[in-house]
Order: C-alpha cells, then sequence, then structure tokens
C-alpha cells in the first residue's frame, strides 16, 4: 500500500509534533506541519491535506474551532479530521469543555498521552 | 518543514519562535561529583510544587557537577528559602533575576540551524546563560528585555512562515497537586 | 498569561522513552568571546557529522561557556579533529567522551508541571545511575548515561511512570 498521501499534524507543543511527523514518515506518509489554528487554516489552503491530526488546546485558533470550520464548509468537508483530546482524567478544570472527540465534528480522535502506534491504526483506518 | 539552506537565500527555514515569561535563572556548582545536594534541592522543589521550565546539568568534567534552572519570578523567593538551608552551604550559586528562553523550532538536528545561532548570539554580544535542545527545539535562556532583539537578529538568519504563531505565548498550564 | 487547565495525576504519564546508543560527546570550554566563531565551527560540522543529537550550554565562569555536543559516535574522529583545530586557535579546550547513550523522555506539557525532573533524578540516584548531562526543554528530558546503562535505566523509567502500552 502505498501511503504517499499528504498528513497535516498541528499542535502547539512542538516535541509532539516532531514524534508524530517522524512516526508519520516511517510509515510513508508525507508531513506537513502547523503550530496553531491560524497557520493550520493557511497550510490546508496551500496543501489540502488528505487527514489532520489536530489538537485541542491551542493560541489564537482551538482545534474544536478550526475543525467545525472545515466541517461545514464546502471546499474542505472530505478532509479527515482526528483530534487530539485533552487528557481528561488528569485536566479537572479547564476553559476548554472536553467533548471527547465525537460529540464534535471530528471524524476520529485519540486521548492524550498519544499511543504512537493507535493513531498510526486510526490514521490508515480512516483514509 | 525541512531546514533550507539555498544559495539564493542564506536563511534557513524554521517553523516558529517561541518567548518564555520572565523567569529567574539558578546556577548551581559543586565541587565533588559525591554529593547529592542537587538532587535533594530537586525533591524540595517538587515538594514545594515549583516548577522548573528549563534545567542543564552536567557531571562529566572538573570532578564537580554543575546545574542550572529556571523557574517563575513569583517562585524564587520560595527557591532561594530553600538554598539558605545549610545543607546546600557547599553550592556556588549565581542568580540572574530576568532571564526568558527563545526557543527555535524545528532544528532537525542541524548543525547549520545551531550555529547559526551560536553566530548571532556571538555576533551581538548577547549572553547565553543556558541552553538545550529537545526533541524538535533549541532552547537559550537570555536576558528578558533582550528577547525582541535577540528574535529580530536570529530573523536576520533564519525565515518564519508567513502566518506563524505569535512568539508571546496566550495561555499556560499549572498542575496544582499529585 | 491566562492559566486556561490545571493538571492532576497520580503518576505522570509519558508519550514514550526511547533510547540511542553509541555516542560520543565533545565537551568544548570556550572563552565567551570566542562564541561567534564557535557558531562558524558549528556549521562546518553539517557535512561531516550531519546531524547533533543533543546539545547543551553553560557557563563555567564569568569567561568561559561550556557546550556539550553528543553526536554520532561514528563520525567522532572527524568532528574531534575539526573542533581540535577551531579549539587550538580560540584557546579553547575539547574533551571527547564516547560509549554513551541517550535517553529521551516527553510528555504532555512537561515544561508547565512541577516535580517531574526530580522522578527522574531519585530514580537514577537510587540505582545508582549517573547522569552525564540532563537537558530539560520544551516537553523532552534529555538524560546522557554511561555505556550500556540505557536499558537498565529505561526499565527504571518505565515503572515510576504510565507510558503509552504499545510504544
Amino acid at each position: 500500500m502505498s501511503n504517499d498521501q499528504l498528513i497535516l499534524v498541528v499542535d502547539d507543543d512542538t516535541d509532539l509534533v516532531e514524534m508524530v511527523s517522524m512516526k508519520l514518515e516511517s510509515e510513508n506518509f508525507r508531513v506537513a506541519k502547523a503550530y496553531d489554528g491560524v497557520e493550520a487554516m493557511d497550510k490546508i489552503k496551500a496543501e489540502r491535506p488528505a487527514l489532520i491530526i489536530l489538537d485541542v488546546m491551542m493560541p489564537r485558533k482551538d482545534g474544536y474551532t478550526l475543525c467545525d470550520e472545515l466541517k461545514t464548509s464546502d471546499d474542505y468537508k472530505d478532509i479527515v479530521v482526528v483530534l487530539l483530546t485533552a487528557v481528561t482524567e488528569a485536566i479537572s478544570s479547564t476553559n476548554y469543555t472536553h467533548m471527547g472527540g465525537k460529540t464534535t465534528l471530528a471524524d476520529d480522535f485519540v486521548t492524550k498521552p498519544i499511543d504512537l502506534d493507535k493513531l498510526m491504526e486510526i490514521v490508515k483506518d480512516n483514509l | 518543514m525541512e531546514i533550507v539552506l539555498s544559495k539564493e537565500s542564506p536563511k534557513i527555514s524554521i517553523g516558529g519562535i517561541k518567548f518564555s515569561e520572565k523567569l529567574t535563572h539558578i546556577s548551581l556548582v559543586k565541587d565533588t561529583a559525591e554529593d547529592s545536594s542537587i538532587d535533594d534541592l530537586l525533591r524540595l522543589l517538587a515538594k514545594r510544587r515549583i516548577n522548573i521550565p528549563f534545567l542543564c546539568h552536567s557531571s562529566t568534567l572538573y570532578a564537580s557537577q554543575r546545574s542550572c534552572f529556571c523557574v517563575s519570578c513569583e517562585n524564587f523567593p520560595g527557591v532561594l528559602s530553600l538554598l539558605n538551608f545549610s545543607s546546600f552551604s557547599n553550592l556556588n550559586i549565581k542568580v540572574v533575576p530576568a532571564v526568558g528562553t527563545i526557543t527555535l523550532f524545528p532544528h532537525k538536528n542541524s548543525f547549520q540551524l545551531l550555529g547559526q545561532i551560536i553566530q548571532t548570539f556571538g555576533k551581538f554580544n548577547i549572553p547565553i546563560y543556558s541552553m538545550s535542545s529537545s526533541i524538535s527545539a533549541i532552547a537559550l535562556n537570555t536576558d528578558f528585555t533582550s528577547l525582541d532583539m535577540v528574535a529580530e537578529n536570529l530573523q536576520g538568519v533564519t525565515s518564519l512562515p508567513e502566518n506563524h504563531a505569535p512568539f508571546r505565548q496566550e495561555f499556560c498550564l499549572k498542575e496544582l497537586h499529585r | 498569561m491566562e492559566t486556561i487547565a490545571v493538571y492532576w495525576e497520580s503518576k505522570v504519564k509519558v508519550y514514550s522513552i526511547t533510547h540511542v546508543t553509541d555516542l560520543s560527546l565533545i565537551n568544548l570550554a570556550f572563552p565567551i568571546k570566542a562564541t561567534e566563531e564557535l557558531g562558524k565551527a558549528l556549521m562546518d560540522l553539517e557535512d561531516s557529522v550531519q546531524r547533533f543529537e543533543l546539545v547543551t550550554q553553560d557557563y563555567v565562569n564569568s569567561t568561559l561557556c561550556q557546550m556539550n555536543l553528543f553526536y554520532d559516535q561514528s563520525k567522532q574522529e572527524n568532528a574531534e579533529k575539526r573542533m581540535r583545530k577551531w579549539a587550538e586557535k580560540m584557546q579553547a579546550t575539547v574533551t571527547s567522551v564516547s560509549h554513551l547513550e541517550l535517553i529521551y523522555l516527553h510528555g504532555p506539557h512537561f515544561q508547565e508541571r512541577f516535580g517531574i525532573v526530580d522522578i527522574v533524578f531519585s530514580a537514577f540516584k537510587d540505582d545508582n545511575i549517573k547522569i552525564i548531562t540532563a537537558g530539560c526543554a520544551g516537553t523532552t528530558i534529555y538524560l546522557a548515561v554511561p555505556d550500556k546503562t540505557a536499558v537498565p535505566a529505561t526499565r527504571i523509567l518505565r515503572q515510576k511512570f504510565i507510558i503509552p502500552a504499545t510504544v
């Protein structure tokens, strides 16, 4: 199977973006990176990824907002969105509602801390 | 995102730059490698729930151990009260009250980028109190008031995406208890 | 800056714990005034050494800095030769150590949470594992340890943190 589709990884944790990207590249995916929702939208317009791995808590534009924008847009609703939801058990209070991913318009979700192998399975299942 | 250095554009493409909040930088040196003061101090800081956003430690040479770390300025009095304990009197302590961490990412393990960063700090006589790489980034501690100037100078050798994330963070997380 | 969330975790979860073996360390003690020249020397390593694994730097005193540079041991001869040549010119000193191993772990918001580095240092102290260099920045903790130490050290860390099962 050829995995040369473009995956956009979006997270303000730059170390996590790097780890996920290395894993995706090792599985022969092409990878683009963005570090917040605004920058991600630019990359989506310019490079049109097949799938986006999208963090929730980010500066400027959070993952829920970006996901809703994509899924309600005729141009981008076909792009698969996998949300990286926050560590719900560990975070006791936050400004964000932890909807568990599935209650948003996202196609799938992974809870943090992520299991990279599980994330790869989810990516492949959704492409 | 690949690190690109072409003849036409000598700038290295990076994904972004981040500034930390204002921090206090503490350097500790102890003369013997056997002593456990630094481990003890880390234990006490943890007990007091004092976060260490940056640490660099080395025990290779000079038959001594050297550590430096940063804490938020509001936590510094708590650190100082611990350092006043007699058990830490063997440590040579130096404090820089107002530093900021400037972080460039991703480094892609590139000597070219590392060299450009170090060269820029040297060229403009900007102090590097400490530095460490992470998986993705190179983080350098310098004077807090110099962060904007440092970023400007570094943009002479690096190029950022057009709509890059702001240098200053909008929010942080805090761990209250464990 | 706004605090938007607070953590509560009885045992800290990490994304992964990984190690790299067969590394060399160049320790450079150099005059601060040679910083700009050091930058040029590091750029010159790009072709022959290709990549660094970890770099840390701090002050030795008001005129001297030290840099610890970890890289692939197979490139040691080349890296050392170049840096010794540079050091001679700049009145710097080079010390080289080989057969080192590097462990790195990273986890959610490590730079914003207390006590994580203490968990690592305490665990290693209890088991007499020497930390040659540690660098904690961003959400990563890097630990350079002596030869043949990374595997037992990683085993110890796996007891102290919760790690996703299949990583």
